[in-house]
């Protein structure tokens, strides 16, 4: 039923990503593009260098954004689209291994559409986009 | 600086009349003073500016340009400073230069206006005791130098004892924001595996091969709620509490709509309402009471239909908050170490990390509270908090947990 929506995960740790997309793929969402870094996923979303190519980049509608990863964190990143007015349309879910009041606070701050401690099952995404 | 007290203080002489210096410098030394002659009161004022005991001067010795620079150097004394001046004047009636004399001296509030004819005796007794009064000042001096010594080097252990203890609460922070996401997440990924395994693979799997899986997961659920538990109770103990009036009705009722265990049981309790506003901190007080709510449903009696009943009792200026069940309760030996952190009384069977009613306590205490349990009761056990009672606030300053009483 999503199969369509563009999905893009940043996120570092690989078993973190596996069991994510598992739980994408149980509520349809299968076009997922993935990402290890924050500086990779400014250029991503910027088309900037190697993802210039918009048909094989496409820009995604739903974005999971883990907040301790490389380079540039989630929250820099965050930052960074809320800077950009043609990325409004697209939904930031932020994705932590902690819940720690400063970084909620700072994610309310900056506006997400949503925040969740890991793992997200297929459940509580069935409830979002369902 | 300490021994800058000489055994005898110098005595500044300025008589420039005929031999009227070497004659009082001669009496003086007569008597053990040490002295120093100057020919004007310009050499004199070099001199002034070291440790000078007393200075003596005639009136004739104040005709001079310089004497608005002694009356510069008389005002400017530090605060423990205060010169003896001793001015010898013409005597008898007549005599009209004195005032002069003493006005170019401005107004010193130590000066002694000694007349001529003038005997040995008392110029030596008046000097005398002049050098005594001077010789206290310079103690005076001293002390007030050792004393701004000691200030400065206790100034410069506070600052480096609360850089260091920031340091530490910087340390301890950054610590646990670690032992939060990186202790954590093998735990998550384990459990992830395990319930992926049971998923994916489960018509291969016989009952007890997925019974063990579902081991692996609850154990690795179980150590992870133990890392929460840690971290609450280490946030809990550190954080800086600002207090403000809070209304316990309010708290109670998001509580039980909010944490997904206490929603899902909501006609098991019962408000007593008003309960009340204290002073707290909101997010401690949902912490506090969410645990002994949990506690409550979780220590229930097989025997009988769960009730939870939350009221206040206000008790002079504080305001005592139960929580009572009625449940399996507790053996009243066990009143005092059931808050105790790791300490668990209840049976094998009841999931439980022994963390929750350490949280409780040290929360509550940080909000300036105590906290107990009352096992005397029949069926189940009562425990209570209690908190300064707060006024409502006004309007002006509602918060979304304030009260405010206004009709």
């Amino acid at each position: 039923m999503n199969g369509g929506q563009v999905v893009l995960v940043v996120e570092d740790d690989e078993d973190d990503l596996f069991l994510l997309e598992r739980e994408l793929k149980k509520i349809g969402l299968t076009t997922v593009r993935h990402l290890g870094d924050g500086r990779q996923a400014v250029d991503y979303l910027a088309g900037a260098g190697p993802f210039a190519d918009r048909t094989r980049h496409p820009l995604p509608e739903l974005l999971f954004l883990d907040l301790k990863i490389p380079r540039l964190n989630g929250h820099e990143v965050l930052a960074w689209i809320r800077s950009r007015p043609e990325l409004e349309g697209m939904r930031v879910f932020v994705l932590t291994g902690s819940d720690e009041p400063k970084d909620r606070a700072r994610v309310d701050e900056l506006g997400a559409a949503g925040y969740f401690v890991k793992p997200l099952l297929a459940p509580q995404l069935q409830e979002l986009f369902g | 600086m300490v021994s800058a007290i000489r055994a005898g203080l110098q005595v500044v002489i300025v008589a420039p009349l005929g031999a009227d210096g070497r004659n009082i410098a001669a009496v003086l030394r007569g008597a053990g003073i040490e002295t120093e002659v100057c020919p004007d009161l310009g050499a004199a004022l070099a001199s002034l500016k070291c440790e000078a005991g007393a200075l003596v001067l005639t009136e004739e010795a104040t005709v001079s340009p310089d004497c608005s620079r002694l009356r510069d150097i008389l005002r400017d004394q530090p605060a423990w400073s205060d010169l003896p001046a001793l001015l010898i004047v013409s005597g008898g009636e007549g005599a009209t230069s004195s005032g002069e004399a003493v006005r170019c001296l401005g107004t010193p509030h130590n000066l002694t206006i000694l007349e001529r004819p003038l005997r040995s005796s008392t110029l030596v007794a008046t000097v005398r005791s002049a050098l005594v009064a001077r010789r206290r000042q310079y103690q005076v001096r001293d002390l007030l130098a050792e004393r701004n010594a000691l200030l400065g080097s206790l100034e410069a252990q506070v600052a480096d004892r609360t850089s260091k203890l920031q340091q530490m609460v910087e340390e301890l922070e950054s610590f646990s924001y670690s032992v939060s996401h990186d202790l954590r997440a093998p735990l998550r990924i384990l459990d992830g595996y395990a319930r992926a395994l049971c998923e994916d693979y489960h018509d291969k799997l016989d009952p007890t091969a997925q019974h063990y899986l579902a081991k692996i997961s609850t154990t690795a659920q179980r150590m992870d709620r133990l890392t929460q538990d840690i971290l609450a109770y280490s946030r809990v103990s550190r954080l800086d509490l600002t207090l403000q009036p809070v209304s316990l009705d309010l708290i109670a009722h998001d509580v039980i709509e909010q944490y997904p265990m206490l929603a899902a049981a909501k006609e098991k309790f019962q408000v007593e309402g008003p309960l009340g506003i204290v002073a707290g901190h909101v997010p401690s007080l949902m912490q506090c009471l969410s645990n002994l709510l949990e506690n409550a449903l979780k220590f229930s009696s097989a025997e009988r239909p769960t009730r939870v009943v939350i009221r206040a009792e206000r008790r002079s200026d504080r305001v005592r908050v139960f929580v009572q069940d009625n449940g399996i309760g507790i053996d009243s030996s066990h009143r005092e170490r059931i808050f105790g952190l790791f300490e668990r009384v209840a049976a094998k069977d009841v999931p439980g990390t022994g963390i929750g009613l350490a949280i409780v306590k040290k929360a509550v205490e940080r909000m300036g509270g105590i906290v107990g349990v009352d096992a005397a009761i029949p069926h189940g056990s009562a425990f209570w908090f209690e908190l300064t009672a707060a006024a409502a606030a006004t309007a002006a300053d509602r918060e979304p947990y304030q009260q405010v009483l206004a009709v």
